[in-house]
């Protein structure tokens, strides 16, 4: 990653362009962008009167959907239109062979359709979902383009396709030879940014008797949950093979593993407080990992400050491993020794998780270092019930228009209900949630915007008799629209585009309809309230929903971890991190409920953890089989706790977990048997009072209203 | 060279098949200059590689069959 970033530091010429564009009072790199968008629009316009394409606008509908200021995404966002476009037309061509004759019957296969595509598309991370969205979209347009002429469907299909893979190979062509923007940059400041916020929270944690507050929490999370996909967008790219991505991936799974960490450490400092001065020794060891935790070098600065780092991290971790410190947890007959004892584990767990991540980055900066284990894990939260809602909301929009579209006989209802179907599923893919319900105003006011430069355009364009001419009409347009629409405003140059495409409908032949154009902006402002009706109506993904949702999900993730059915260590991990970010990231973290929940997904991640350790060393062998026989309870006490209000009694859970212990604690005094099963066995004890620490501290309940 | 092939009824430019066939091609020759770091050695290497698509989709038109 280091190594990146010293690649990516030299100034480019698109950086000096920019600095001088900048000079003259533009924003250079947005000029640049839309000076780029502009010349894939000419290209895309070349290519379609080229091959003499029937219709010309799908092409260049598909432009400002790809069209994206990095090449990794651009990448990304082609291969998805491409693959759904590709897999939506085959879908249609199946249902126009099946259900051609009986249009309601087509309308509902194909709002089913719609369904599953939106379905799968909030499963995936990225834009993966863009596919399934892209998919819904082209199955929509060739079966109502059909109609019932059954016979045009292979010729719809076809046309659609290459339509499609025209702006594509344009925007490739433009947008990756001429100043190529690599994710890389991206990359590299995420990284820097999660890697800095996840150290604060170590320091913080260790330093600090203060907790965590969960704005911090919620930061970290966020920088986190972003690297994956940026990850995935580099590699895209194709600029170099080798292993540097999984070995960014591997650091990013040891990253999310310290931040974890360092929220269990925070708890068990917090508890701490109550019990008066700590041990000597306890004291000792706290200060010397703050220690160990400030002015942690870069891997690719100092390599070597950073190895010696680690070796320190792993000598310490090693001292409190042969202390009596963290047996203390388990044998200690007061709270006091105990909460000590559970200090000194999380303090070398800490230390543990911070010397491997710094391995990890020493093997990102230096590629002639061997890499490190890497497994694979799903970066995903699975909320079917997110997702049978996601594929719920364009489906009964897209039939509530086709409805009104068969019964009213109007004309122009296809264009509406395909419209309004194909934005509800293809805008949640590309937006983000904070940005949809805005979303429909900005595609309001861009069609509002495109239809009078469309209007304009139509009384220049019949006196233009050449290509160059055309172009010389339409580039500047294209560019002004990209220039002016950046940021959160890409609703807007999409809404503007469109109107565009589908009133002008470019052609060979110069002919253009005044009709053609009323009819469309009259069909189309139609459309907005159609979208905002979706996204705000059906099922909203509002403050109510997501509270919900991040309630459900860790109370879900609980559950998992407890009856092992979670997938691996990282996986439960990473999702966690996915539930606070996507979830937690538009809520109102000020508000204590809303705060208490990112900090419960965070608390739950950690108790899961710990669980999985324990199944695992229950499936093993390694547990003494009387202790392994209590794991049992153990799982129902807490998925119990975990749905509990606070305040509520957890006596019982609570005696389960120190029951487990003490037998624990029992079995460790005089242990005779192999080191192993001693060693699992204090793990255990470990993981026992752990449970307790975060139930009594009421971290993993839930508070009054939420849900569970 | 016939400027048009039969897919299920539709005509469609066998450039397109040409396309494709240099598409894969260029996949194959790109991963082996990724392989030797060969790219770096190119002023513009995007440039380069796009280059090399139009090199190879140039080479497969001529060479395709007149069949």
């Amino acid at each position: 990653m280091n190594e990146i970033a010293a690649r990516g530091s030299d100034i480019s010429s698109e950086d000096r362009i920019a600095g001088a564009l900048g000079s003259i009072g533009l924003d250079g790199s947005q000029a640049i962008y839309a000076f780029k968008v502009m010349l894939a629009g000419g290209l895309t316009m070349f290519l379609a009167f080229l091959v003499d394409l029937p219709y010309t606008y799908w092409a260049l509908l598909t432009l400002p959907l790809v069209v994206t200021e990095q090449s990794g995404t651009t990448v990304w966002r082609s291969a998805a239109r491409v693959g759904g476009t590709l897999t939506g037309a085959i879908v249609a061509l199946a249902f126009v062979a099946l259900f051609a004759q009986n249009g309601l019957v087509m309308i509902l296969c194909l709002a089913l359709w719609i369904f599953g595509c939106g379905y799968n598309a909030r499963t995936q991370t990225g834009l993966d979902g863009y596919a399934y969205g892209t998919a819904g979209l082209t199955a929509l347009v060739v079966a109502i383009d059909t109609g019932p002429n059954a016979d045009m469907a292979f010729s719809y299909a076809y046309w659609r396709s290459t339509e499609t893979i025209i702006a594509v190979i344009a925007s490739f062509i433009v947008l990756l030879t001429i100043f190529p923007r690599s994710v890389r940059n991206e990359v590299v400041d995420g990284f820097e940014t999660a890697r800095s916020k996840v150290f604060d929270l170590v320091r913080d944690a260790v330093a600090r008797d203060e907790e965590q507050t969960a704005e911090a929490r919620l930061g970290a999370a966020t920088a986190l949950r972003g690297l994956f996909t940026l990850i995935r967008a580099q590699k895209l790219e194709r600029n170099h093979l080798g292993p540097e991505f999984t070995r960014v991936r591997t650091a990013t799974a040891r990253l999310n593993a310290l931040y974890i960490d360092s929220g269990a450490l925070s708890v068990v400092v917090a508890r701490t407080r109550g019990h008066g001065d700590l041990a000597e020794d306890v004291r000792r060891a706290r200060s010397r990992f703050a220690e160990l935790v400030e002015d942690i070098p870069s891997a690719r600065e100092d390599p070597e400050a950073v190895k010696q780092r680690v070796e320190e991290l792993r000598r310490y971790t090693g001292e409190l491993e042969r202390s009596e410190g963290m047996r203390k947890a388990a044998l200690g007959e007061d709270a006091k020794t105990r909460i000590e004892g559970l200090l000194v584990y999380r303090l070398r767990e800490n230390a543990s998780a911070l010397a491997s991540y710094l391995e990890a980055a020493l093997a990102v900066a230096d590629p002639t270092r061997s890499a490190l284990p890497d497994r694979s894990f799903s970066t995903r939260y699975p909320d079917l019930s997110a997702a049978v809602q996601r594929g719920l909301r364009p489906a009964a929009a897209f039939l509530a228009m086709a409805l009104f579209w068969i019964f009213s006989a109007w004309s122009n209802g296809s264009i509406l209900a395909l419209i309004t179907g194909a934005l509800s599923l293809l805008i949640p893919t590309i937006l983000p949630r904070a940005a949809l319900s805005k979303a429909g105003i900005k595609i309001f006011l861009g069609f509002v915007s495109g239809g009078t430069i469309a209007f304009m355009m139509m009384m220049v364009l019949p006196s233009v008799t050449s290509f160059g001419g055309f172009l010389a009409v339409f580039m500047p347009v294209i560019f002004v629209i990209f220039y002016l629409c950046k940021g959160a405003n890409r609703a807007l140059a999409i809404g503007s585009t469109i109107m565009i495409a589908i009133a002008l409908q470019p052609a060979n032949d110069q002919s253009y309809d005044a009709l053609r154009l009323f009819n469309s902006v009259l069909t189309l402002t139609i459309m907005p309230a159609a979208f905002i009706s979706a996204m705000l109506v059906v099922l909203p993904e509002d403050t109510t929903w997501l509270r919900r949702h991040l309630g459900r999900a860790g109370t879900n993730l609980m559950r998992s971890a407890a009856y092992n059915r979670t997938e691996n260590e990282e996986t439960l991990l990473a999702q966690a991190i996915d539930v606070t970010a996507d979830y937690g990231g538009d809520l109102q973290i000020k508000e204590p409920g809303d705060a208490h929940l990112v900090s419960r997904a965070k608390a739950i991640a950690h108790a899961g953890r710990e669980m999985l350790t324990v199944n695992r060393m229950r499936r093993t062998g390694h547990l003494p089989d009387d202790i392994s026989a209590l794991v049992p309870k153990v799982r129902e006490a807490i998925v119990a706790a975990t749905k509990r209000r606070i305040g509520e009694d957890t006596s019982g859970e609570l005696a389960v977990f120190e029951n487990a212990r003490r037998s624990a604690g029992e079995r460790l005094s005089g242990f005779e048997g192999p080191s192993v099963e001693r060693t699992a066995t204090l793990r255990f004890a470990l993981a026992m009072e752990q449970l307790a620490t975060l139930v009594v501290e009421e971290r993993i309940g839930l508070m009054k209203g939420q849900s569970r | 060279m016939r400027h048009e092939i039969s897919v299920l009824g539709v005509y469609a430019p066998s450039l397109v098949l040409c396309a494709i066939i240099a598409a894969a091609l260029w996949f194959l020759v790109d991963y082996l200059m990724l392989k030797l770091s060969a790219w770096q050695l190119f002023w513009h290497p995007p440039l380069a590689r796009l280059a090399l698509y139009f090199v190879l989709f140039g080479a497969v038109s001529a060479l395709y069959p007149d069949f």
